[in-house]
């Protein structure tokens, strides 16, 4: 079946006009890279500022609902390499991205999170962050809060997390709901997600930016003072065509693994790709005796923090076919995701590593080799993690647990949670992550980071990051909300700089 | 021959899971569009690794069916499958990806949950 991106118009942005669009070869004075969070963020603030800005995504126009949420389309249309994606190591983490304009913001749960203070301490101090306390840093995020409608879920928690949040408070441990990017009328359970193509980028087009989609940068180069930028338009559109723009400021928001490659594929940014950072994350899938699961079910927003921003618990996509990928290796599973899947829910641990990896590019291919390296240490972690959380989980009355680790078997009662090994087997431990970051990290030594402590890529004159890759490490939370309040710092700061 | 390979995977698969679907009207063309879709998307630096294991899966069936595996009959095939899941290495790898994505499939139709 062939999806229509044009099928449901989008409230503020025209679907045709936008994948219509076609970029003149000639000079601007900004091109945006990408069309995630931070890049949309980044070409909104620019544009209301009064500059001229073009907005290059190598994905298309979707817009929101369309192919619906964590469908089987959804998975096809609107993420990069029809979300099959890993980073090589021992154990791979699979990982996912967003392929289309809104990038991330698109097909996430849009859970909302500032930048924890211990981290942003840690950051200021270890990487030499200017202007970094906490009440710039809040004042930013309450900026950034406003204008993408952060809330609070307005009705009672669904019942896989209200199971959780109540075991955790049971015991005394701390759980937390977490806000999200969702505006809510009153009465309105269901809610709007604000996701980019409903919130920056029709203010990025109301204030003169052009959007382009089916738009991948290949190359770039300096040419005096002007950048010169080779982009592969009509790909997905089947008109291939190559054009060369030209540009005086360049800000890359390719997002963690797109960007790096770029910077590297155009011999940039010294060590771009060397600091790879993820939330490596273990689920469990919970057999309950009621009925927890339901069609409309989306992601549960309660989270648990006990630990601390190093580990986290909570619940996950628990679409029945989402949870036969985690049940395949058990035997009889199928069988229980179709006869009891409403009583069936996903949840995950996820851990901040001390293990690093890398973006690299392969001569002869387009898309990027990704490699994580996990330390001894960090599988311990995940072992403690895994064990918690089935402890909680039978706590919330789970009457069967089904981790994705080789050989543990079915969980029956928290007995069962001492066969979890102190430390993961590297070979037959499934993780997955959905945030990559540091990969042109901030830093105000070059030799330690990829970008300045403003975001301006090392040794490169007018090109700048806006995404995931600028994040010092990875935060422990979801990262969007921490990138958005850096974006606007950093974008503040080259506004007051180019005014004098 | 990945081509090949890939349906022959695709439809063995389908076989196997689709009667755990109460509703058994789902289409096969459909889920092997979906598997030819999901090939084509694949990071380039794995297409090379793939082609040679479709090339490896298909000529190793000739020493135990005498057969290359896209052109065995069914039960010959599912006989294949069957030692290549309990072998450790990349073939059993090879054969799990397609498994995931048609079980992920057949879930992810309207009649895929089941009872519900």
């Amino acid at each position: 079946m062939t999806m229509n991106p044009t099928q449901i118009p989008a409230p503020s942005l025209n679907p045709d006009k936008v994948n219509s669009a076609v970029p003149q070869e000639r000079e601007y004075e900004i091109i945006v890279v990408g069309s995630g969070p931070g890049a949309s963020f980044a070409a909104c603030m620019l544009a209301e500022a009064g500059h001229e800005v073009l907005l290059l995504e190598e994905g298309l126009f979707w817009p929101f609902g369309n192919p619906s949420n964590y469908s089987r389309e959804e998975l096809q249309y609107k993420y990069r390499n029809g979300g099959i994606t890993v980073a090589f190591g021992r154990p791979r983490v699979q990982y996912v991205e967003g392929l289309c304009l809104g990038g991330g913001s698109e097909v996430n749960s849009g859970l909302y999170h500032r930048l924890p203070d211990d981290i942003r301490a840690d950051w200021f101090v270890r990487c030499g962050l200017d202007d970094m306390s906490t009440q710039v840093m809040n004042a930013h995020a309450e900026a950034v809060e406003k204008e993408i409608s952060v809330s609070l879920f307005p009705g009672e928690p669904k019942p896989p997390a209200k199971r959780l949040k109540e075991a955790a408070e049971s015991i005394g441990w701390k759980a937390v709901e977490t806000p999200r990017w969702h505006s809510y009328a009153p009465g309105d359970l269901k809610g709007q997600r604000q996701t980019m193509t409903r919130t920056c980028l029709p203010r990025s087009v109301a204030a003169g930016a052009l959007l382009v989609t089916d738009a991948k940068v290949v190359f770039l180069i300096r040419k005096g003072r002007i950048w010169e930028i080779t982009t592969e338009c009509g790909r997905l559109k089947g008109n291939r065509r190559t054009l060369t723009l030209r540009a005086r400021h360049i800000f890359l928001g390719a997002g963690a693994v797109g960007t790096p490659a770029l910077l590297r594929r155009s011999r940039l940014g010294r060590r771009a790709g060397d600091f790879l950072h993820l939330h490596p994350t273990i689920k469990v899938i919970a057999e309950f005796d009621d009925p927890v699961n339901s069609p409309d079910l989306g992601v549960p927003m309660h989270q648990i923090r006990e630990f601390g921003n190093n580990i986290t618990f909570g619940g996950s996509i628990s679409t029945p076919h989402y949870m036969t990928v985690s049940m395949l290796a058990y035997p009889g599973g199928l069988e229980l995701i179709r006869d009891k899947w409403t009583h069936m829910a996903a949840y995950y641990a996820m851990i901040v590593p001390q293990g690093r990896g890398k973006v690299r590019v392969l001569p002869g291919c387009r898309d990027p080799w990704v490699t994580f390296s996990l330390s001894r240490r960090d599988l311990e972690w995940l072992a403690f993690a895994l064990k918690h959380l089935c402890r909680l989980l039978f706590y919330a009355g789970a009457r069967r647990l089904y981790p994705t680790v080789k050989g543990l078997g079915v969980l029956r009662s928290v007995e069962d949670t001492e066969r979890i090994p102190a430390r993961l087997p590297a070979g037959g431990t499934e993780l997955m992550t959905i945030h990559l970051t540091s990969t042109c990290a901030m830093h105000q030594d070059p030799r330690l980071g990829v970008t300045d402590p403003w975001g301006k890529v090392q040794g490169a004159e007018n090109l700048r990051v806006v995404d995931a890759g600028l994040l010092c490490t990875a935060p422990g939370v979801n990262p969007q909300g921490p990138l958005l309040a850096l974006v606007r710092r950093n974008i503040r700061h080259w506004l007051e700089q180019e005014r004098g | 021959m990945l081509d090949a390979v890939s349906s022959a995977l695709s439809w063995s698969f389908f076989q196997q899971y689709r009667p755990l679907l109460l509703n058994k009207d789902d289409n096969p063309m459909c889920c092997g569009r979906f598997i030819q879709s999901q090939i084509r998307s694949l990071p380039d630096y794995l297409r090379p690794a793939f082609t040679l294991l479709a090339w490896t899966v298909n000529f190793l069936s000739l020493l135990t069916e005498r057969g290359l595996f896209c052109r065995l009959a069914p039960d010959a095939r599912a006989r294949v499958i069957a030692r290549w899941e309990k072998l450790p290495g990349p073939t059993r790898d090879f054969t799990l990806f397609y498994k995931v994505l048609v079980v992920y499939h057949l879930f992810s139709c309207p009649d895929g949950r089941g009872s519900a």
